[in-house]
């Protein structure tokens, strides 16, 4: 347990570091790709609830400290998804396969984009859009394109996992 | 059965409030300034070869439209041949009216160089850059307002908020940024530059006596505070005017790809 810990920071700080320098600055598809979200979701079905807050209080945190936006922002839109990921997890999937998995990435990155839009446009003057951002067309693209982008993500991630590791065989059920 | 430990939650709440109360405090800003700075470094160095890799993509797209352009500038080239030697002519007269009347005191802008560390959003990779974060703030000599530019002097956008080593620059064509800005054309038409969608700016309020062209240059005209004049914002690309309207309206477009920046100078006022 407590070898884990320094190697998840590790991880977090890795991840943080190539959402920045390598995907943010690239527009489109690959800009479109939430890392960390990816990672967060499948911490949290791997690792359980607790190491799910802890990335997403990580996370956030760390993008609050970089980010000019008021501080709280990443950190609430993380611990949010985590809790709402988690009572998905529970409440209507039976089992941790690659669909439960796809399905929790999705509703994660819906839930994400809007909760953060949603306290950035409430909360800071310098927001990213002059109008409300559920009528911007632009947002429902990029929503769609963080939709796929990260579902391809999970897609792959998930048998590159199950390929170099069987440690988790029995949680993750292939079909 | 949706199980929830409220022990672990409650640490994790108590974790939050603590994160909430000790970033009000300074003591623990410098630790957070100095966790940035950490992790600032290698997130450059990533981020100049991502910025170098989108360049060359670039430059292979515009190689095509360069060869339309090459032929469209081969003309505009004699054209502007005929205008310099005139134009040498008046430079010479000017330099030497300006040494007999003193007229400009020649003051060299102190600028602060500083490396883009990051740019673009977590949420809207679609949308043109809306801020460039800097490796410089406060304790470097940067203050809010400040103009930075791009190794050509062409203006990149205003700083709009300080920390102590790192800044964010929001972008000229970003909707909220405002420029004091003036025309390059015979009666120097001065207005207030908007950046517009984040694509392009817009130069609003302009009389229908004022004679703006397409192509003419837009240059931060130095009536804002801490802002110097003559740094380029952009060449005006078309103009709204109709007899029935009070005034005309130019729409600007920037000289600069921002994607392409690693490094920007911040201009700091002249004193």
């Amino acid at each position: 347990m407590y070898i884990k810990i320094p190697l998840h920071i590790l991880a977090i700080i890795l991840i943080f570091g190539l959402q920045l320098s390598l995907l943010n600055p690239w527009q489109g598809w690959l800009g479109s790709l939430n890392l960390g979200l990816v990672f967060l979701i499948f911490v949290l079905e791997l690792n359980g609830l607790a190491w799910g807050l802890g990335w997403g209080l990580s996370l956030g945190f760390l993008f609050d400290i970089f980010y000019f936006q008021p501080f709280g922002v990443f950190l609430f839109s993380f611990l949010l998804v985590v809790l709402l990921s988690h009572f998905l997890l529970i409440k209507f999937f039976t089992n941790r396969s690659l669909y439960s998995y796809l399905v929790l990435i999705l509703a994660a990155t819906v839930f994400f984009n809007f909760f953060l839009r949603f306290l950035i446009y409430f909360l800071d003057f310098y927001s990213l859009d002059k109008d409300f951002f559920l009528i911007l067309d632009k947002f429902w693209i990029s929503l769609a394109q963080s939709l796929a982008v990260n579902a391809l993500a999970v897609f792959v991630s998930f048998y590159v996992f199950n390929f170099l590791s069987n440690r988790f065989d029995a949680v993750f059920l292939k079909k | 059965m949706l199980k929830i430990n409220f022990k672990n939650f409650l640490f994790f709440l108590i974790v939050v409030l603590f994160l909430f109360g000790l970033h009000f405090f300074p003591f623990f800003n410098s630790w957070e300034e100095k966790i940035i700075s950490w992790v600032s470094y290698p997130v450059h160095k990533t981020y100049s070869r991502v910025s170098s890799w989108q360049e060359e993509r670039e430059k292979r797209k515009q190689e095509e439209s360069c060869r339309q352009e090459k032929e469209e500038l081969i003309k505009e080239k004699n054209e502007l041949l005929a205008e310099n030697s005139k134009l040498r002519f008046l430079k010479k007269e000017n330099e030497k009216l300006r040494k007999y009347l003193d007229f400009f005191e020649n003051k060299q802008n102190k600028h602060i160089l500083a490396r883009v560390i990051s740019q673009g959003f977590l949420v809207n990779p679609e949308e043109e850059t809306p801020y460039i974060i800097i490796n410089k703030g406060s304790e470097d000599g940067v203050e809010e307002g400040l103009l930075a530019v791009n190794s050509e002097g062409i203006a990149v956008g205003k700083i709009s908020k300080v920390r102590g080593n790192t800044s964010q620059v929001l972008v000229i064509t970003h909707h909220n940024s405002q420029l004091a800005a003036t025309v390059q054309n015979e009666n120097e038409t001065s207005g207030i530059v908007e950046g517009d969608l984040g694509l392009t700016m817009k130069m609003k309020f302009i009389p229908q006596t004022e004679e703006i062209n397409k192509g003419d240059l837009i240059t931060t005209s130095g009536l804002e505070k801490n802002i110097s004049p003559g740094s380029i914002l952009g060449r005006v690309i078309s103009v709204g005017k109709s007899s029935d309207q009070m005034w005309q309206e130019a729409v600007i477009e920037p000289l600069i790809n921002f994607r392409d920046l690693s490094l920007v100078a911040v201009l700091a006022p002249t004193k």
